[in-house]
């Protein structure tokens, strides 16, 4: 803590390597005689002990680009049609199934949001993170005991020695996420993907999982994708926020940016349908009341030569769109045009951490 | 259970009542007695049997028949004796459980072989189904599975015996009839042992092939299942390797369902005796059922209905045990 305080609160300094870097990655899926793209050129970047939020609505591709990152995508019916995920320098989508067993549970380790239905019913916790444990440290049956009730304890399981006894039925559903934390993080993996993590629970249980994730990213400096869909974790939490529509980045900014200046009208329309406390109206506002409304189409702040934010639907789609960098580390979708055209275009690339321990309020 | 058990006799005492058909009358078929001879006989077992009272009262006296009472008069005094008969036999007229001791190990003997025999085939063979879904393999034995839950037990048995007993192809590889060759009981133990497995092998196989269809078909649903399950996700996350999924985390799962259609294939094997010991004339308990529904024989094809219902209901308690045994998520109460 000491150390952080001397931190300023905004690092923008681009010295430290990245940790993840996806770039232009497009999956589809065959179903029924049609081709779903479940995620179309995305590109994202990710540092060591950062936390990005990917946002956006269900079915936008969030899972789908955390699977990618595994390769745990089924093909078929899923293919990865282009791109490249760079961790550490090697591009995971060209690794072997055999290479990416190494990496799948000790680089990369991943939490999902049905804590009730993740663990296996016929085996008890303990073998289950024992099973992790064995499979990526070096180490003998008893040892691997020994890092278990310590990866038990570390979540907050009291006692962690009786409790790996228990099954998974014998858990409540906060029990059980902690649980899947302490297995993933058994193997001290460098970034997290963290997939809705905590929607299945309720409030209270909730806001323990999200304080214990957030103790645990600072004491093993772990960076974390964090997919979700409830912009008060995204406040709390990010550092970078990556909001997705339909398979694709619609804005992409640090996350003061990106609360305070919200550039795309999807970004607005998902905070003006946050219900305000004594905000004078009957209805909430829709994501759609903004999206659908031409007005806020229109060109975008600072850019007259025809910069219009991008939207799905009707013209040539794959021309239609581009992620421009509209101000230095804020990338808005923007639709396609020539003044675009004649610009550099960059990848999404932030740099930056907040303090960890405040909690924003914005 | 005994609720379930008083329901199937009731059921089956009707359809017994109101089958074509009356005890005596298979001699007409013969056509060797006269008009009057029918009606004769047909009368003499109405009166012997007690067919011409009301139905509730044929009913309850079949009840009282499973066990009879014997009043043994000695010198000094009369002792009344409790007898567990079941009732008798019209034909043999023996009791049904002086013929249940000899008949019922060689049913049971045969349904207990099939049972083993389908789950040790059907499970890997349903494995290897889910595991190479959509291939060859896979749609090969679907098919081969619908054919061979399809074909009747009659059939298979007719061409197994045709084609490897005969000898009119060339090959006479098994026995066709009994359960052991004649002398066999002067053999030694192993020798005996051999001659009675080798008589086993077709009875056994006629009536596993529609169980084990079905197994295998299940096998493969539940795998298929269990494969898509969230806990696979996770496992895979973990860097685990797609031989170990199945080893270790679906493998298990998919057996649990399985255990529980041990109760299904059950009556399946009892319903399949009667055809296959009356195929190869083996001296079961099927064999004297399809005998006494032949007979009109009541007091037995109630009995043996009875005693069906009550063996299947502990399949069923066996299944619930063993599940429960397995599944951690389950507890005895
Ligand atoms: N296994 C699959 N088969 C077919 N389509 C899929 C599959 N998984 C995902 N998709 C498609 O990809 C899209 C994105 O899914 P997903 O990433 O799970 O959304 P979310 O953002 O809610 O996590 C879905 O709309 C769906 O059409
Ligand atoms: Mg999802």
């Amino acid at each position: 803590m000491t150390a952080a305080h001397t931190q300023p609160t905004h690092i923008e300094t681009k010295q430290s390597k990245p940790l993840i870097c996806i770039r232009d990655l497009a999956v589809s899926f065959e179903t029924n005689k049609s081709k779903v793209k479940a995620v179309d050129g995305l590109s994202l970047t990710i540092y060591p002990q950062q936390t990005l939020a990917l946002v956006g609505e269900s079915g936008c591709g969030k899972s789908v680009t955390a699977l990618s990152v595994l390769q745990l995508i089924d093909q078929p019916p899923g293919d990865i049609e282009r791109g490249s995920i760079f961790f550490d320098s090697t591009d995971l989508l060209k690794l072997s199934e055999k290479q990416m067993l190494k990496v799948r549970g000790k680089d990369i380790a991943m939490i999902f949001q049905e804590p009730m239905t993740s663990l296996n019913p016929v085996y008890t916790i303990g073998e289950q993170i024992i099973e992790a444990i064995l499979l990526h440290q070096n180490v003998d049956n008893k040892q691997a005991m020994q890092i278990a009730i310590k990866a038990m304890a570390d979540v907050g399981i009291d006692k962690a020695k009786q409790r790996l006894r228990a099954y998974p039925h014998e858990f409540s559903g906060g029990m059980r996420q902690r649980a899947m934390i302490a297995m993933a993080l058994a193997c001290q993996p460098k970034l997290l993907l963290a997939d809705e993590p905590t929607t299945a629970l309720d409030v209270t249980i909730q806001a323990q999982i999200l304080e214990l994730l957030r103790k645990l990213q600072r004491q093993r400096n772990m960076a974390v994708m964090f997919i979700t869909h409830d912009l008060g974790i995204v406040a709390e939490n990010a550092d970078v926020v990556c909001v997705m529509y339909a398979g694709r980045i619609v804005e992409y900014a640090n996350v003061f940016d990106l609360f305070n200046k919200p550039q795309h009208p999807y970004t607005r329309g998902l905070f003006a349908s946050i219900p305000r406390i004594g905000a004078p109206k009957h209805r909430l506002t829709t994501v759609d009341q903004v999206v659908n409304d031409p007005k806020e189409f229109k060109k975008l702040p600072g850019y007259e030569n025809g910069v219009e934010p991008w939207w799905p639907g009707g013209e040539d789609e794959t021309r239609g769109y581009v992620l421009h960098e509209i101000q230095p580390n804020h990338w808005v979708g923007c639709k396609h045009c020539e003044y675009l055209d004649s610009q550099i275009s960059t990848n999404p690339d932030i740099d930056f951490q907040r303090k960890k321990w405040c909690t924003g309020s914005f | 259970m005994f609720p379930t058990w008083i329901g199937i006799t009731l059921i089956v005492f009707m359809i017994v009542r109101f089958a074509p058909g009356r005890p005596g009358s298979e001699s007409f078929e013969a056509g060797y007695l006269s008009a009057d001879g029918q009606a004769a006989s047909l009368s003499y077992y109405q009166r012997k049997l007690g067919l011409d009272q009301p139905l509730y009262k044929q009913y309850f006296s079949w009840w009282r028949s499973l066990f009879s009472t014997e009043i043994v008069a000695s010198e000094e005094h009369q002792t009344r004796t409790f007898e567990f008969t079941l009732g008798y036999s019209l034909t043999s007229r023996s009791s049904v459980v002086s013929e249940l001791k000899r008949r019922l190990p060689i049913t049971l003997l045969i349904s207990t072989l099939s049972i083993i025999l389908i789950y040790i085939i059907a499970i890997p063979t349903g494995l290897l189904m889910a595991v190479t879904r959509g291939r060859r393999f896979d749609i090969g034995s679907n098919t081969l599975l619908l054919a061979l839950w399809s074909v009747p037990i009659v059939l298979v048995a007719t061409l197994l015996i045709g084609y490897t007993t005969t000898g009119s192809l060339g090959v006479q590889w098994f026995p066709n009839n009994g359960l052991s060759s004649i002398g066999a009981e002067r053999l030694p133990f192993f020798a005996w042992l051999a001659d009675r497995a080798w008589h086993l092998i077709l009875p056994v196989v006629c009536i596993s092939l529609g169980g084990f269809a079905y197994l295998a078909k299940q096998t493969r649903a539940s795998v298929l299942e269990n494969l898509s399950m969230d806990y696979v996700r996770t496992a895979k996350a973990k860097g685990v390797s797609g031989i170990n999924i199945i080893k270790h985390h679906v493998f298990r799962n998919s057996l649990l369902p399985l255990i529980t259609i041990f109760a299904t294939l059950l009556p399946f094997m009892l319903a399949g005796s009667v055809i296959v010991e009356k195929i190869f004339n083996i001296e079961g308990m099927g064999l004297f059922t399809f005998r006494a529904v032949m007979n009109r024989d009541y007091d037995v094809v109630q009995a043996m209905a009875l005693i069906a219902g009550v063996l299947n209901s502990f399949g069923l308690l066996v299944a619930d045990i063993a599940y429960a045994a397995a599944d951690p998520r389950i507890k005895y109460r």
